[in-house]
């Protein structure tokens, strides 16, 4: 589990656009048909009333069971896999969360100052038709930045991306102007002679 | 020459059956495990529902209870 700030904020969860987990379960998909290919190949579909006689009909089964079984637990293993894979992003930071495999999970998180631009690109004739496409987040300097690949809707999440970004400034900027006041506060009360009417005041930094 | 099963019997031990059946259903509980402590530790925020977690146990008990009855039908043929 990610364990975030507790004043901070998750504003949206992004995965891959449901095409890429479709693809893989195509794979699946083929892989228990081709049995059942192989089969028709060599059996007379109007016998179908005598397959179940012998006992190396009941063999088939059991082995096709197993195939069955086995290409059940790869696909919910691959749905895993794209479930886990995602970008988070709050008003904080930016999250990479990248599931490879049962064992190796890689986490990469970018500080939301150090975001320069952010810009998506919808490429190709089936990225346009299902509104999916990459985003890629520049940063100032030499920090590397992101980028997501697959994503759905890109333009939303490039707005989301701006307006973490907003709250991000605004909260910095009032967090600024409060460590400005209460240091400015410290010093006039440790400085001789301060003068009480301007403490009750208070510092006024707008 | 048409190819009917009904004149095809194998011998092929039923404890070697049952033995694969076996390694089979370690090796999905196994993974299972696996799954459901990725599912409930390794999630953003939003939970993983209980519809995929039906899904998956009931095709899969489904087809293993499939297997058992395939292995017993060939026991009996045998």
């Amino acid at each position: 589990m990610i364990n975030f700030d507790k004043d901070e904020n998750l504003l949206i969860e992004i995965r891959k656009h449901w095409l890429v987990f479709v693809s893989e379960v195509f794979v699946l998909i083929v892989f228990s048909i081709m049995p059942l290919m192989i089969f028709s190949f060599s059996f007379d579909f109007s016998r179908i009333v005598n397959f179940f006689e012998g006992n190396l009909s009941s063999l088939l089964t059991f082995i096709y069971l197993a195939w069955l079984l086995l290409l059940w637990v790869a696909g919910f293993i691959f749905w895993t896999d794209y479930y886990l894979d995602v970008w988070v992003i709050t008003d904080k930071k930016l999250l990479d969360i990248e599931q490879k495999g049962f064992f190796r999970r890689e986490v990469s998180f970018l500080n939301l100052e150090k975001i320069q631009d952010v810009t998506y690109e919808i490429d190709g004739l089936i990225q346009t038709f299902l509104n999916y496409g990459d985003i890629n987040v520049k940063t100032a300097g030499n920090v590397e930045g992101f980028f997501i690949g697959g994503v759905p809707n890109p333009a939303l999440v490039r707005a989301k991306i701006n307006e973490a970004l907003i709250i991000f400034k605004t909260k910095n900027r009032e967090r600024i102007k409060k460590d400005i006041r209460e240091s400015l506060l410290e010093k006039i009360k440790t400085s001789e002679g301060a003068d009480d009417t301007l403490l009750a005041d208070g510092i006024n930094l707008d | 020459m048409d190819f009917n099963f009904s004149d095809f019997y194998v011998s092929i031990p039923s404890d070697l059956l049952w033995g694969i059946l076996a390694l089979i259903l370690g090796f999905f509980l196994i993974t299972s495990f696996v799954l459901h402590y990725h599912w409930r530790n390794y999630t953003v925020k939003k939970k993983i529902g209980i519809l995929p977690k039906i899904i998956f146990w009931g095709v899969s008990l489904i087809l293993i209870f499939s297997m058992f009855l395939t292995l017993i039908i060939y026991e009996i043929n045998l």
